[in-house]
């Protein structure tokens, strides 16, 4: 086993056992810690694939930002934590069901799929490459996502705004 | 890296056809611009201005219209490196969805559930909106195909709830994130596993994997199902249409069950085009087969699906008493009624989608401006408050049975049309087909549901017409603006029965019919125009193409 097989695995039950946790914690605050190893660990994902600016991307934004906003705004809008944020489970059973039918499928679709070998790459940075792409191949979407992250911003000011009918 | 197709027109050029998507930009921050300047008793007239923007938009998507014909639905894609492609299919949506956002904008100005309130994002993100559907219905890779798909979504979760102070609004906006959400992860994962699969987001590259990992290619597009049939408000995806068009305001409301909804199946369509022939090539899944008695293939989840929302939709529309609520469910039958092309599965039917989407456009738009107008005078959206309308104002109620006999699909309306030229389209492959009943057996199932649907659609013509008028329309009366538009909705679903031969041909035209066909209303000597040609010249005709997909029957 090369010491890239070793980390990738311990990174795997890393992510499993804290999606695990994200999911069934009763407590919100616990559920978000346990994304944070989620999210972490997938850039240690990244990291191995390759992917250096993927990674670092990952890991300024989502565990950054996207998550530690998410704690902030848990701290700050409740008081009693245990009262109010708790997140439950209805109709289990199906949903257990379904679960488990998806996940067979995909299971079954993952070995059964013929999978391209992709060279293996050199360890060069992604990030000239990624910028050039950006502004030839990709350039619709990229100047496309501005207007997209335009219409989160109106939406989100207008509802956060306080209501003006009187 | 992925390999870089080098394309020959100049990039500016390429732009230029991209134009009305560009003018929608430009309207939207002129629209927030001027919300800025507005007063709020003033901010309303924001809606002037995105309609002037989208005039300039629809006359330019006109004129795209005519420098586009004649170029293949399934086609090459030739734009921006693959993402879009410009043929007379993305226009003929392209036309539908800005003609929609502009009856919305007229609606919205005259609804009362909006007045008093500051307009300037409503209709800004109105028009991101429809940008959005306008590059859903031209996308040609996947990665902006999932794009416009959120940007249409995200504008639609905040106008849903655009009424704050509503507690249904609230709950309307809230259930279409979850949903939007879920679906769209849902749809994402299938795309995570194409791309796994061709390296490319390509739709080509689909077309690829196709023919290597059958299974895998339909499970990954049932997954791609999820986010289209969220759009379209399909049967296992329906749940958010009732409570978000309830809880909507009536002029959101028409915009989602007509734009959103066609903006939908526009992408499919472009998605599926390449696969006409290709639904039976790969004798995989043996026992599903046995079980099924039919190979399992893509024809035969649209099937199930099909049969699952047409009847879902009218079986529960049976029991509603809100109006809202019944044309949410009229509109998930509807979509039913529409998928029963894609079991078909050939060009005749997705023509036939596409002349019903229009006559769909006219009738679900007229219905959802009666519903608009009544709400102004009486404030209820109860269709037991309808009581009587008849004998208030005639002429409207008459425009209004047509509209609902057309829901129906009954034969003095084009509603009749629509649906004779589906069914015929799935009848007519079941002929040429080895298992004919498998076909015959979706027309009948749906023609049984058209049955169920008369009884509630009569219900409200009897409302309207056998009853004396309730206390609510006690001094009520529609004025002539009202009249005029309901008599606009109405005019051409009589027309279109008597004469659909214009209307076709627009549709044949939308899915590239031969370029004699084209009618010249602007002299083609444009700069655009010439440099398309010149390269063709010396090209040939693949000249701005990136992938050579070999033979579409369509």
């Amino acid at each position: 086993m090369s010491p890239q097989t070793v980390i990738f695995y311990c990174l795997a039950v890393i992510i499993i056992l804290s999606a695990v946790i994200a999911t069934f914690a009763r407590n919100i605050v616990n559920a978000a810690y346990g994304l944070f190893f989620t999210l972490l660990a997938l850039g240690g994902v990244y990291v191995l694939l390759r992917a250096d600016f993927l990674a670092v991307t990952q890991i300024v934004i989502y565990v950054g930002g996207i998550l530690v906003l998410l704690l902030f705004g848990i701290l700050l809008t409740n008081r009693r934590l245990e009262d109010l944020i708790i997140s439950g489970q209805r109709s289990s059973l199906l949903g257990v069901v379904m679960g488990c039918v998806i996940f067979a499928v995909l299971l079954a679709i993952i070995f059964y799929a013929r999978w391209p070998q992709s060279e293996n790459a050199q360890l060069e940075g992604t990030t000239a490459p990624l910028g050039y792409l950006l502004l030839q191949n990709f350039l619709l979407p990229f100047e496309f996502s501005s207007i997209t992250l335009l219409a989160a911003l109106l939406g989100a000011s207008y509802l956060v705004r306080p209501s003006e009918r009187d | 890296m992925t390999a870089a197709p080098q394309s020959i027109m100049p990039l500016l050029t390429q732009m230029t056809f991209i134009v009305p998507e560009l003018m929608l930009a430009v309207a939207i921050v002129v629209v927030i611009a001027c919300d800025m300047f507005l007063p709020r008793e003033k901010s309303w007239q924001c809606g002037w201005v995105a309609l002037a923007g989208l005039g300039i938009a629809a006359m330019d998507a006109v004129y795209l219209w005519n420098v586009t014909s004649g170029r293949m639905l399934g086609g090459p894609a030739r734009l921006f490196w693959g993402m879009v492609s410009a043929d007379n299919f993305a226009m003929f949506f392209k036309l539908m969805f800005l003609a929609g956002a502009g009856v919305t904008i007229l609606l919205s100005l005259r609804s009362a559930e909006l007045t008093r309130m500051r307009s300037g994002e409503y209709y800004a993100l109105l028009l991101t909106a429809t940008m959005a559907s306008c590059f859903m219905a031209s996308s040609s890779n996947m990665l902006m195909l999932y794009l416009a798909l959120e940007t249409l979504s995200l504008p639609s979760y905040v106008l849903a709830g655009y009424r704050k102070s509503d507690r249904q609004a609230a709950e309307a906006s809230l259930k279409y994130i979850l949903f939007g959400a879920v679906s769209s992860g849902v749809m994402l994962y299938g795309l995570s596993l194409l791309y796994g699969l061709a390296g490319s987001l390509d739709y080509a590259a689909i077309t690829r994997i196709a023919t290597v990992n059958y299974p895998v290619f339909i499970v990954t597009m049932i997954f791609l199902i999820a986010g289209f049939g969220f759009k379209m408000s399909a049967a296992p995806f329906h749940f958010w249409a009732p409570d978000v068009y309830e809880g909507a305001p009536t002029p959101i409301t028409a915009y989602l069950s007509v734009v959103s909804k066609m903006a939908g199946f526009a992408a499919i369509m472009r998605l599926l085009a390449p696969y006409f022939s290709m639904t039976t090539i790969a004798p995989y899944f043996d026992a599903a087969r046995g079980m099924l008695g039919r190979q399992f293939d893509l024809t035969s989840i649209f099937w199930l699906l099909a049969v699952l929302t047409m009847t879902l939709g009218n079986f529960t529309a049976l029991r509603q008493t809100n109006i809202k609520r019944l044309l949410a469910y009229s509109s998930i039958a509807h979509a039913g009624y529409m998928l029963t092309a894609f079991v078909a599965h050939n060009k005749d039917a997705f023509s036939a989608v596409m002349f019903y989407l229009i006559i769909y456009f006219i009738m679900n738009f007229g219905m959802f401006a009666a519903v608009t107008f009544i709400y102004n005078r009486t404030g209820s959206f109860q269709i037991s408050d309808w009581r009587g309308l008849f004998y208030r104002s005639p002429i409207v109620v008459v425009c209004m049975g047509i509209l609902l006999v057309s829901l129906i699909g009954l034969p003095p309306t084009a509603g009749f049309v629509g649906k004779w030229k589906l069914f015929v389209a799935v009848v007519e492959e079941g002929q040429r087909s080895a298992s004919p009943w498998f076909f015959y057996s979706l027309v009948l199932i749906a023609l049984a549901n058209s049955v169920v649907s008369l009884y509630y659609y009569v219900g409200i013509i009897k409302q309207m017409c056998f009853y004396e008028p309730g206390e609510k329309l006690a001094n009520f009366r529609f004025n002539t603006t009202q009249k005029l538009a309901m008599l606009c909705f109405a005019a051409p679903i009589i027309a279109l029965q008597i004469n659909w031969q214009p209307l076709s041909r627009f549709v044949e035209r939308g899915m590239g019919a031969a370029r004699q066909a084209v009618i010249m209303i602007i002299p083609m000597t444009t700069h655009q125009n010439q440099t398309l040609r010149a390269a063709e010249k010396t090209h040939g005709p693949q000249a701005f193409d990136i992938r050579h997909t070999g033979d579409h029957p369509c």
